[in-house]
């Protein structure tokens, strides 16, 4: 195919926005990290090495910082680094598993401007109750709960991610009502259990096959219409649903989506704006994609890297690389609408990024569940 | 605006360089962000020191040749804008 005149997005001047694993530590061992391998083989930076890499994030105007880990609150120093977060000019949100925070976390976050540049803080919840949850982040559910019970209280920004795996879709609907209903959550946002990192050695107890997800994804369908605006999903079952809807609207229709450019690898944006630092200081383009390092922040310009490293720049040239191109995929009858899924999950099972998510495919979701559209699918109620 | 209000950055504000859309001033204590073309840049560059709205006109009139007919009231409105959002502050 002549790909003359396809050309690649030009990405922002600098990345609007960074992830930070602060630490590769954590007190939990979640059954479907995807993290896991590296907490172990990489060192965390000290104090003083963070604090001179997040001046050079505030230097090179980066606007958002995401502290993750591993666990950022198992690091003693995680309020000295978001106080230079502050000093650099930047904003901040914080994911985490939620177990602990406690009345010492509130009152340090009331110091400064710690609350004032705080966009939210995102804990991991899994399920209605202990018995659910633990199964994929064991005996924590508890502690999680009431950290999270604790930020409501104090009117944080707290958001939930849950993420469905075969632990808990039996729980979909009393998970919801319980953050929604019982703690009073604004909104949740749910992903699915990959089959990278923990996760892969784990795939048989988590990763859901093409007739879960399809199941999984009418349910909370279901629920999105029973709490509107409250439930949204950029992956797992919901967001698989709504992507397989467009491509059949556009297939059908010709509305075609502007999420992404169908017939293309390109369901990824976030490298046009967006990069990932791990504990170590390794830069990376996405911490789905940590074994793709860019360089380190610790004798490596950043700007100079986001301009002119090759790993960065193949992950962004995959939305050139028309699906026809890719043998596997070029007799099949939604090739001009597919989009190839995310590049790191396919990095972390396939090892390269010039390859579709098998995962995610569309004939293959239509063939496990013996249908012709997902609108023909319907909830088991509905029979 | 008032003619006699002095105009300073929020020190805590960043300028960033877009390549293609000019600039932007990112304010982090509210999260707004402001594209700036090259006239409140210039403006924007003047304000990290206090200037009067006469000031600034006096430094566009040094600066450039043509001048547009509603300069003032084109600064007027862009320290309006910078001012809301808290980019500037003036007294």
């Amino acid at each position: 195919m002549d790909r003359s005149n396809l050309s690649v997005p030009k990405h922002s001047s600098a990345p609007s926005s960074v992830d930070i694993s602060i630490t590769g530590k954590c007190n939990l061992k979640c059954r479907y990290c995807f993290y896991s391998d590296e907490m172990a083989a990489l060192n965390d930076l000290s104090t003083d090495q963070w604090k001179s890499n997040i001046k050079k994030l505030g230097d090179a105007r980066i606007m958002r910082i995401t502290l993750t880990g591993g666990e950022p609150f198992t690091r003693p120093d995680i309020f000295e680094l978001i106080d230079t977060i502050i000093e650099n000019k930047m904003r901040y949100s914080v994911l985490t598993n939620g177990t602990l925070i406690n009345e010492k976390t509130i009152e340090a976050f009331k110091v400064g401007k710690r609350r004032l540049r705080l966009d939210s803080v995102q804990i991991s919840i899994d399920g209605s109750c202990a018995k659910v949850h633990n199964k994929s982040r064991p005996e924590s559910f508890d502690r999680a709960v009431a950290g999270l019970r604790l930020l409501k209280k104090e009117g944080f920004p707290v958001t939930v991610r849950a993420t469905i795996s075969k632990h808990n879709i039996h729980d979909l609907e009393a998970m919801t009502a319980f953050l929604l209903e019982d703690i009073g959550l604004p909104s949740m946002t749910n992903n699915e259990a990959s089959p990278i990192g923990t996760g892969c050695t784990y795939k048989e107890e988590v990763a859901l096959d093409h007739k879960e997800i399809l199941a999984t994804g009418l349910r909370l369908e279901k629920l999105q219409q029973k709490y509107p605006g409250r439930i949204t999903a950029q992956a797992g079952p919901l967001a698989k649903l709504r992507m397989y809807k467009e491509m059949e609207d556009a297939r059908k229709n010709g509305e075609t989506t502007n999420r992404w450019k169908m017939g293309y690898l390109s369901s990824c944006g976030g490298v046009f704006n967006k990069l990932g630092i791990l504990h170590d200081g390794s830069i990376v383009p996405c911490s789905m994609l940590h074994d793709l390092t860019m360089g380190n922040m610790l004798s490596d310009d950043l700007l100079e890297r986001w301009e002119n490293s090759e790993v960065i720049q193949e992950v962004r040239d995959r939305c050139v690389v028309p699906m026809s191109e890719i043998p596997e995929c070029s007799n099949c009858e939604w090739v001009e609408f597919c989009n190839g899924g995310c590049p790191g999950i396919v990095q972390q099972i396939q090892k390269t990024i010039m390859a579709p998510s098998w995962r995610g495919c569309y004939r293959n979701f239509l063939k496990a569940n013996n249908i012709e559209s997902v609108y023909d699918a319907s909830s088991p109620e509905e029979g | 605006m008032c003619k006699d209000n002095t105009y300073l950055r929020n020190p805590d504000v960043a300028l960033r360089e877009e390549d293609e859309s000019g600039s932007l001033l990112f304010n982090p204590d509210t999260g707004e962000v402001l594209v700036i073309n090259d006239t409140a840049r210039f403006i924007w560059e003047l304000c990290s020191e206090g200037v009067t709205m006469d000031d600034i006109v006096h430094a566009f009139a040094e600066s450039y040749d043509d001048l547009p007919e509603n300069l003032i009231e084109d600064v007027d409105s862009y320290l309006l804008v910078m001012t809301k959002g808290g980019f500037i502050g003036s007294k």
